[in-house]
């Protein structure tokens, strides 16, 4: 056997500042610490090695206290390898510039799965176990909100209100649905023009422009166009997406705050508005699914929801001609009625 | 200048040594901060953030033990398993927290009313448990203030105020006397301000008169009208800097397009819509021009007053940070965070640390070899992870 390589530092004994010149070795796994006038043997397990790192100074500690502090952390770790001591994965990986570069993709790579995948799964787990109160109460923020300026109260008669609530509650129940949402309220949308919200709470508000505008799509159903719009925006509201579309922004925006929350508040602000705007188009062909199934389920066709869309882009492109241009050109910037999404009602409603 | 409050010091003073000036050395790398940053952030997103606490002590540690004093660096003993269970405990109430307000708004002002209660504990707290867990030498730093201290220092200036203010406003009010109270809004914003230093004075004089070293106390000699200064003047800095920003942009109008039509221009523009967009976009970009400016001169100011004022035991602290040098640190550390998406951070950190630092000395009169340890109890890390939770400023 050869002799153990030996490494040099300073002993203190925690008792007082003074440094005591000493020689160390490793023998079988314990360390043993000689200095001028005393000798210490300490077991395996009975001091922490330090993280070894190129810069830094290298102390380990001792159970029966006091400290060492290595002079050379290349003869330490010589000295610890020969007796078999083995470092921390996590060490390990932050020593060679390749792994750590390897650790740089593997953070980005799981950073796009966390927020491409694992959030979205998540928030649509944790988001029918939020109290019910929550959602109540938020949504009851919503409405004061649209309540202060956007809105004004509706022009419809009690009488042709009650009828499209019978209408939306009659489709819900032939498509198996739960008992129709407990409030469907009818705005004057001044400032929001033909638009219709889920809102938290089981609450769907629908603007009087856009009964309106569903009016103009002729069918064999009364209310078919109509009808398409509030089963869209029941999916909204059964699948909860308001509150997970909450869940997920706050959880993006502490994410990046912790991550880059250093540099300013703006670098953290960007990646959660960025997200929530890609989350808006998964959620909204969430939505479509629902719709077109839940259509499908009431013998009811999508063709009038698809048409009041290519209506409302149709009243956009001629925008001049309409009474309320802003408000169709808002509904339509947050439901892009694209070609995927026509396909993709089409072929929900054509499943059983 | 050289008398020491609170009596001659226990240990540490070899007789008629001079005052020596060691410097405080920091021999950290951006690179390999980096690698170990990196690590750290990959094992902290796939564990869902528990392994932040483990992060926090390899940072700690690195950080720590690359900050040399008389050939020896300083340590950092926290286990991870304490501040992973601070960290769940703070996060738990921030939760409650958030929650409440959505449920309930008044609750929402009961819980803030008692976080402001709680917020001198959580002071003290955190710093029990920093300084408990950091030596040099193997003598463990200590902190002595009681919580008694900490409301008597943090919370009486804010209580008396509170109770000015509610008198003043239930005076107008009762005179109605709307005079008085027209006034009286400035007069409370402008107190709120003139307290601040005054809070912050007695945060440190609280921090800096109740840590020690071992068995070697610290002393704190600064006084409130010196924090006063630094603030009065970076107040006027800022004042300067936005008045500056304006003149400047005003000669640059003029320059480009000659007075007429500088004049034109400007009423053109006055009447467009977008003018209060491009004054708020203005007012937004002189009100960041000045924080980027005020920002490193407050801070250097303030590291200087606070070390140049504080001894440990005999040892006095010299420290020499330069504005101009902590700015171009600042910005170009900011320039490059940005245009690097955030990679940059572990090496600005670096270079942050090794200025602020390496700009202090330590005046030591006589013997640093024969200071003294004290036994100290292990401290929960709540108060800690709260404080760092919330962003409080009570580093070292």
């Amino acid at each position: 056997m050869t002799t153990p390589t030996v490494f040099f530092g300073r002993y203190f004994d925690g008792r007082i500042s003074m440094p005591v010149p000493v020689a160390m070795r490793f023998d079988a796994g314990a360390l043993v610490v000689v200095a001028p006038d005393f000798e210490r043997r300490e077991a395996r397990g009975r001091y922490r090695l330090p993280e070894r790192t190129e810069h830094g100074q290298p102390i380990l500690h001792l159970a029966g206290g006091g400290q060492v502090e290595a002079d050379d952390v290349g003869a330490l770790w010589r000295a610890a390898r020969e007796s078999g001591l083995r470092e921390t994965p996590a060490s390990l990986m932050s020593q060679r510039w390749s792994l750590a570069l390897l650790a740089l993709v593997l953070t980005i790579a799981s950073l796009y799965a966390g927020y491409r995948w694992v959030l979205p799964w998540a928030a649509g787990v944790a988001a029918p176990l939020m109290p019910a109160a929550i959602e109540r109460s938020l949504g009851k923020e919503a409405i004061a909100w649209l309540d202060d300026g956007l809105t004004e109260p509706t022009r419809l008669p009690a009488a042709r209100q009650e009828q499209i609530r019978a209408r939306f509650a009659r489709m819900l129940e032939r498509a198996g649905e739960a008992p129709a949402p407990e409030v469907l309220l009818f705005r004057s949308g001044s400032g929001l023009g033909a638009n219709a919200f889920a809102l938290p709470g089981r609450t769907i508000l629908v603007t009087d422009e856009l009964v309106e505008a569903a009016g103009e799509i002729g069918s064999a159903v009364p209310d078919e166009a109509l009808l398409g719009v509030l089963a869209h925006e029941y999916g909204h509201m059964r699948e909860h997406h308001l509150m997970r579309r909450m869940l997920k922004l706050s959880v993006l925006a502490v994410a990046a705050s912790a991550i880059w929350g250093d540099i300013g508040t703006l670098a953290a602000v960007v990646p959660t508005v960025l997200g929530g705007l890609d989350y808006t188009r998964e959620l909204e062909r969430d939505a479509d699914r629902v719709a077109a199934r839940i259509l499908a389920a009431a013998d009811l066709s999508v063709e009038p929801l698809i048409a009041l869309f290519g209506l409302l882009r149709g009243e956009e492109l001629d925008e001049a001609a309409t009474d309320h241009p802003a408000g169709w050109r808002r509904y339509l910037r947050t439901h892009p009625m694209t070609g995927e999404r026509i396909e993709l009602l089409r072929a929900g409603a054509r499943q059983p | 200048m050289d008398r020491v409050p609170g009596g001659p010091p226990p240990g540490g003073m070899a007789p008629g040594a001079a005052g020596r000036l060691r410097p405080i050395v920091f021999t950290g790398s951006g690179g390999e901060y980096f690698r170990i940053w990196i690590v750290n952030l990959l094992l902290s997103i796939l564990s869902l953030g528990i392994y932040s606490a483990w992060a926090k002590v390899r940072r700690q540690r690195y950080f720590h033990r690359n900050t040399r004093l008389a050939g020896s660096a300083f340590d950092y003993h926290a286990r991870p398993r304490t501040i992973l269970i601070g960290r769940i405990v703070a996060i738990a109430v921030l939760a409650a927290f958030i929650v409440a307000t959505e449920l309930e708004p008044l609750a929402a002002l009961a819980l803030l009313a008692a976080w402001l209660l709680a917020l001198p504990w959580i002071v003290h707290r955190a710093l029990r448990f920093r300084h408990a867990n950091t030596s040099w030498r193997g003598i463990r730093f200590g902190f002595l203030g009681t919580v008694r201290q900490a409301y008597r220092a943090l919370m009486l200036p804010v209580i008396v105020w509170m109770l000015v203010l509610g008198l003043g406003f239930a005076g107008a009010l009762w005179h109605e006397s709307d005079a008085l109270l027209v006034l009286l809004f400035p007069v409370a914003g402008l107190g709120s301000y003139a307290l601040l230093p005054l809070l912050h004075y007695r945060l440190k004089r609280y921090h800096h008169d109740n840590a020690c070293l071992g068995t070697l106390p610290a002393r704190f000699s600064a006084r409130a009208r010196m924090f006063y200064g630094v603030y009065l003047r970076s107040a006027v800095l800022a004042v300067v800097v936005v008045i500056g920003f304006f003149l400047l942009l005003a000669t640059a109008i003029l320059a480009i397009g000659g007075i007429g039509n500088a004049i034109e221009t400007a009423a053109n523009a006055a009447r467009s819509p977008a003018a209060g967009a491009g004054l708020g976009l203005l007012g937004a970009a002189a009100f960041w021009l000045a924080w980027a400016v005020v920002r490193p001169y407050f801070q250097a100011r303030m590291q200087n007053l606070a070390w140049n004022r504080t001894r440990i035991g005999p040892h006095r602290f010299v420290s020499r940070v330069k504005v101009r040098r902590l700015w171009a640190i600042r910005m170009s550390n900011l320039v490059l965070v940005m245009a690097t998406l955030g990679l940059f951070l572990p090496f600005a950190a670096v270079r942050l640390a090794r200025y602020r630092l390496e700009s202090v000395e330590v005046a030591a009169l006589g013997d640093l070899d024969r200071i003294v340890g004290a036994e100290r109890e292990r401290i929960a890390a709540i108060g800690e992870e709260a404080a760092d939770l919330f962003d409080l400023d009570i580093g070292i």
